[in-house]
């Protein structure tokens, strides 16, 4: 099922708009496994603090 | 009733020149035990050169008289000795019957202090229960999205822009009670929140026998945000930091509180008290803005870079911000406090408030941001003299673009395109808005890109990478594309055609902006 909104459906629309103005570019994604560790680092994180037992008084 | 202490009627009133040779010294030693936080409204209160102080004898009315009743349920002898409310004007004024020839222009903010007394436990001290004050008037301080609150003195209402300060009494509230109020009352502004409500969610994740004096856990914070909808980000320092030691450095603290100030949110900061009366004692405090100096020095040197792990970083558009706004309950409202003051092995939580559809907080959307701007670098085309800079800037080897992340409603980013023209004079065509108005989730990360010197000073952009906020993103994937909406940089949109196993496949698509383009406005 394709999502309610996402880029593919964004381009389809534009693609109907624009015409021949549209180019398809091949386009090599960087810093995969870098970026990746970082939001896995970031998101770990966060998870580890639902069983937290901070006090602020 | 939801306005009822704000607007209940005065029993008695006493206008008080705050000409010379009025102290508020000797006001608030003789009338309010010497409390700083009073001290620090008198200190707002002379920094707008004010003339008039209001002073009204109040009934404890709605919010106030629940508390009342919280208060005596937990404290059987509670007294309520006292109820004030103040407000300050810039106008000079003797009688009261001028009150009517006032307007909100001259009305710079209120106080109101309640004394509370309980013989039982030698308890006798007055407190703010909320105060607002106009943002001070300097053209660095920004505060995003303040709220408006409608006040009435002498039965005659005024309105006034600001954030809610509220203070704790030790008894049914602490600072992390007061914290939630100030945020809260701006991101639900049709609400007035109680502590009586905060304290009935609060009471049913305690682990222990809830009393409020004893403050509130994350957990009893945590589930605060979900009564409300308020969505958060947060992160336990001292607990993450049993497994990584590095945590503080990896994920400094200053990016969730700026992520959540910067959309108009806000953050909340809990630390351990410095200095030699400290003991154990955690603090709690909101943010809710931020300086922003043009001219600041430290992101032309190498500490303004934020590495992001493996090589890979950028500069945050967050360091050009000197100081968090906030307040502190123990001295008052309306602070700066220093960006790097609040030293990172003193900080052990902190939270970025998010809008209530958003899935995931700012610095996901800075890091999604930056692979697609790295990815797309080496494919911009060098006619275009921008172009050209920014593929200097997010070249592997410099990586010096600067990255700013909003959570903003697509109607808001819709109309920013179609109000903006970049600085050949050209605007978006009114069709490609009028296409993208309905392909948009109704909440989205606006990434916005620049350089810099471009950034600061011109308060300008390259571009800017969208994503759906809307989205919980997959973490079974080092990274999900489905996020990935659109990237608008000189000359082109860029989009995600479709996906295999080998990644994304790009289109572009012509935009009428071949140069660049004011920043988004958040800010009052």
């Amino acid at each position: 099922m394709s999502a309610v909104y996402s880029s593919p459906k964004i381009a389809r629309e534009l693609k109907k708009q624009f015409g021949d103005k549209v180019r398809p570019i091949k386009v090599e994604m960087k810093y995969t496994k870098e970026i990746g560790q970082f939001i896995a680092k970031v998101e770990s994180a966060q998870r580890k603090t639902e069983g937290s037992k901070l006090c602020f008084k | 009733m939801q306005n009822a202490h704000r607007d209940v009627s005065p029993k008695s009133i006493k206008l008080v020149s705050l000409n010379c040779p009025f102290s508020s010294f000797n006001l608030i030693d003789n009338e309010f035990q010497g409390i700083p936080a009073i001290r620090r409204c008198f200190s707002l209160a002379r920094s707008f050169h004010c003339k008039t102080l209001l002073i009204e004898d109040i009934s404890p009315a709605g919010i106030i008289e629940e508390e009342n009743v919280e208060l005596l349920t937990l404290y059987p002898q509670y007294v309520c000795r006292g109820l004030k409310r103040l407000s300050f004007w810039k106008s000079d004024f003797q009688v009261i019957n001028d009150l009517a020839n006032q307007n909100n222009n001259d009305f710079v903010g209120y106080v109101i202090l309640k004394r509370d007394y309980i013989s039982t436990q030698n308890k006798d001290q007055w407190h703010i229960f909320e105060a607002v004050f106009k943002k001070y008037e300097h053209k660095h301080n920004c505060v995003p999205s303040p709220n408006n609150y409608d006040v009435s003195f002498c039965d005659k209402r005024f309105s006034i822009k600001g954030i809610l300060y509220c203070q704790q009494n030790t008894l049914n509230k602490s600072c992390a009670h007061v914290a939630l109020r100030s945020l809260l009352s701006r991101l639900i502004p049709n609400e007035n929140i109680s502590y009586r409500m905060l304290n009935k969610i609060a009471q049913q994740v305690s682990s222990k026998p809830y009393h409020p004096s004893d403050g509130l856990t994350v957990a009893c914070m945590q589930e605060i945000f979900k009564a409300f909808s308020i969505g958060y980000a947060d992160l336990d320092y001292e607990k993450t930091s049993i497994d990584n030691p590095n945590i503080r450095t990896d994920i400094p603290y200053q990016k969730h509180l700026y992520a959540g100030i910067e959309s108009g949110c806000g953050g909340l900061l809990g630390f351990s008290m410095s200095g030699p009366m400290a003991k154990d004692a955690k603090h709690i405090i909101p943010f809710y803005g931020h300086t922003f100096n043009k001219d600041t020095w430290a992101p032309d040197a190498d500490m303004s870079y934020f590495n992001i792990g493996g090589g890979v970083g950028y500069i945050p558009s967050e360091m050009w911000t000197s100081s968090f706004i906030g307040h502190d309950d123990n001295f008052g409202p309306n602070f700066c406090v220093p960006r790097l003051y609040v030293k990172p092995e003193q900080v052990q939580y902190v939270v970025e408030l998010k809008k209530s559809k958003a899935c995931y907080g700012g610095i996901i959307a800075e890091a999604q941001a930056l692979q697609f701007l790295y990815s797309l670098h080496s494919k911009l085309e060098k006619k275009n003299q921008w172009i050209k800079r920014l593929r200097t800037h997010s070249d592997p080897k410099n990586q010096t673009v600067v990255l700013r992340a909003l959570c903003i409603e697509q109607k808001e980013y819709l109309t920013h395109l179609s109000s903006i023209q970049c600085w050949k004079g050209k605007k978006e065509s009114s069709f490609l808005i009028d296409a993208l108005s309905g392909l948009l989730p109704e909440l989205l990360w606006v990434v916005e890109i620049s350089i810099p010197h471009l950034f600061p000073a011109n308060e300008r952009k390259l571009g800017e990478i969208v994503l759906n906020a809307t989205l919980v993103r997959d973490d079974s994937k080092e990274m999900d594309y489905k996020l990935f909406l659109l990237a608008r940089l000189p000359e082109h949109y860029y989009l995600i055609n479709s996906t295999n196993q080998y990644g994304p496949n790009f289109i572009k698509v012509p935009s009428e902006f071949v140069s660049h383009t004011p920043l988004i406005q958040t800010i009052q």
